[in-house]
């Protein structure tokens, strides 16, 4: 054996489990190589220094530690951050994320790009086509209609964007009606609300501003992909994508389009809604639910409110700004915000996803009156009514605001102490605030 | 072995839902838990964490034990796996922080090894704790495969055949790796002239 061969076995020599043979071979190397010789003292060294380390002592608190985790684990189920990290630590899965992502970034672009120069010319193709079928424009008028709706730009691809349009226009006649509205009969990516049949932020709301950890319910397809949706067949209203409704002229056009007693089918009055939200399981007794060796369990929902809504009433000169305001205290991201409040008056005659996963509910529209019906995180009460009293004037009632801002309060608490609250069995708070809020604009003349 | 008895008794108990007995599992076993998570993460607060998933994750698959190893040895594997698991996320959260040397050298570690009064000379006890903390340097320094086998076994004393069962791997491996694991730690204790 060479040094090399013999310095493998020093390990194993000094644990004493080296066979006859071989630590035979090693002594007798050890009585010839003095560089072997060092090398096993100075291995010996530092397996003995390595043995010597001192051991910790745990902390006096491990023992309640893992007691208040299976409490937390049963009454909220696992918790979510060490699952996602699970997920994400698969590569394919990492790998069709980012694919995604990449996917839904240049779609991003794309819109940016080019849904400035469209969204104009898509209103009037929408309003050329209307009044294509309701009085029956000969060709020449059509054409003058489609050429005003699109003039050349001079940007390249916005013109060519624009020719499509008006050879739609003109070939297809009574088929490209509101199909045009909605941006669906079109295979231009440039419309600026989604698309049916693909990643609809409405849908994926729910998911995301669940208050109870958990992976997000149901799968959001990737943009562009197609996916069955019974909505796809529903209008859609094109909206600026600075987030600004339609002139009151153009939406008013567009919103006749649906009739009010097909509204009066898919909507739920808010009482119905809260009817629905208020079944719920009993809340658990996480401590006495606890039994080694039995899966934890996930835990029913947190109870959510049982009160009234907290009726609001806000008059506002800026109707936009107002459902901006509501929107943005919904616990999406920012952009999401943003998508959720250009698609509030969309969603009003495409919304047939489950009432328990609405949060945002335009519960009636008149000129001058919305009715907002929106559940919110307990904690956001005080921030929405900031943002309310910025857009305009609030009227609550004090009992209804004092009940919501104590809600709001515990639950703030309880986000804090999460742990304590856990270990002296608190009944969970509803972390949830149900909020109507009237809407009240001056009308235009 | 009446150790081990005892351990196999609590063990039963625990299965059947005696959460004392499951409670009294934690205590024999926290130590060595506690341990083995702070050398893999190499700081307190972590390890303190890390255990208690440790024992979390026995309680939830306690009923999926069926003895045909040591308990210990079984609770290793769920340490070593978890482990392993945790330091996954921490390398997504930052790939250049796996240890904390020299900057970030956790204070428990200091206060392990604060000089006893052994009879020794004080240039002595400085050497002897310089050797120590080089120590501690090195062995966090490898690679966490590596390190876990060093732990378990010069630290906590284990048996190969123990580190194969909790490492899942073979016996072959657990030498070829524990003997890599003590040439490099001796390596550095080389370089800073300390062997």
């Amino acid at each position: 054996m060479n040094c090399e061969q013999i310095r493998e076995l020093m390990s194993e020599h000094i644990d004493g489990v080296l066979d006859g043979d071989r630590s035979r071979d090693l002594i007798g190397h050890m009585a010839e190589c003095g560089d072997c010789r060092r090398e096993l003292e100075a291995l010996t060294k530092t397996v003995s220094a390595l043995r010597d380390l001192d051991a910790l002592e745990p902390p006096a608190d491990l023992l309640e530690g893992i007691h208040e985790r299976l409490s937390l684990e049963s009454t909220f189920g696992p918790q979510p951050p060490s699952r996602i990290a699970h997920l994400f630590s698969l590569p394919w899965l990492r790998a069709s994320a980012a694919a995604i992502l990449l996917v839904g970034v240049i779609c991003i672009w794309g819109l940016h790009e080019q849904g400035t120069v469209c969204e104009r010319g898509d209103v009037h193709v929408a309003e050329a086509t209307r009044r294509q079928n309701m009085d029956n424009y000969d060709g020449a008028t059509l054409a003058a209609e489609a050429d005003a709706a699109y003039p050349p730009t001079g940007s390249k691809g916005a013109d060519r964007h624009y020719t499509r349009k008006k050879k739609e226009i003109l070939e297809e006649g009574h088929e490209h009606d509101e199909n045009v509205i909605a941006g669906k009969g079109s295979k231009s990516p440039v419309s600026p609300v989604a698309k049916p049949g693909t990643s609809d932020p409405m849908n994926a709301e729910s998911g995301v501003a669940d208050v109870v950890p958990g992976p997000k319910p149901g799968p959001v397809g990737p943009p562009g992909v197609e996916q069955p949706d019974e909505r796809k067949d529903a209008p859609r209203h094109p909206l600026h994508q600075d987030g600004t409704m339609l002139a009151d002229a153009e939406h008013d056009a567009i919103f006749k389009e649906a009739s009010d007693a097909e509204l009066g089918q898919e909507y739920k009055t808010a009482e119905q809604a809260a009817g629905e939200r208020e079944e719920t399981g009993p809340a658990v007794d996480a401590k006495n639910q606890l039994k080694p060796g039995s899966e934890v369990r996930k835990a029913t929902p947190p109870n959510k409110t049982k009160e009234q809504p907290v009726e609001i009433l806000l008059a506002s000169a800026d109707h936009e700004a107002a459902l901006r305001a509501i929107a943005g205290v919904l616990p999406v991201s920012d952009q999401k915000r943003k998508l959720e409040t250009e698609f509030a008056l969309a969603r009003e005659v495409t919304k047939k996803e489950a009432p328990t996963k609405k949060r945002y509910d335009v519960v009636s529209r008149t000129d001058n009156k919305t009715v907002v019906s929106v559940s919110i995180p307990a904690t956001s009460y005080a921030e929405l009514m900031k943002k309310l009293r910025a857009v305009g004037d609030v009227s609550v009632d004090q009992k209804y605001d004092q009940a919501a801002t104590d809600t709001e309060t515990r639950a703030k608490k309880q986000q804090r102490l999460p742990h304590e609250a856990a270990s002296r069995q608190v009944q969970a708070e509803p972390r949830e605030v149900q909020v109507r809020i009237t809407i009240v604009t001056p009308k235009k003349k | 072995m009446s150790n081990q008895i005892e351990t196999d008794e609590l063990v039963r108990r625990a299965k059947d839902g005696d959460m004392a007995a499951f409670d009294e599992l934690v205590r024999v076993f926290q130590g060595p838990m506690f341990n083995l998570a702070y050398r893999m993460v190499n700081n307190r607060e972590d390890a303190n964490d890390l255990t208690q998933e440790i024992f979390v994750k026995m309680y939830r698959s306690i009923g999926k034990f069926r003895g045909d190893s040591r308990f210990s040895t079984w609770l290793y594997t769920v340490a070593a796996n978890t482990c392993r698991s945790r330091l996954r996320q921490l390398r997504r959260v930052s790939s250049h922080e796996t240890v904390r040397l020299d900057s970030n050298w956790d204070e428990d570690t200091t206060r392990s090894i604060e000089p006893v009064d052994s009879g020794a000379s004080p240039v002595e006890e400085l050497e002897r704790d310089e050797l120590k903390q080089c120590v501690e340097l090195a062995v966090a320094e490898l690679p966490e495969e590596f390190r876990a086998i060093v732990v378990m076994r010069d630290l906590q004393g284990l048996t190969y055949q123990e580190i194969s069962g909790a490492m899942e791997c073979s016996i072959g491996t657990v030498k070829s790796r524990l003997s890599r694991a003590r040439t490099r730690v001796k390596a550095e204790l080389r370089r800073r002239g300390l062997v």
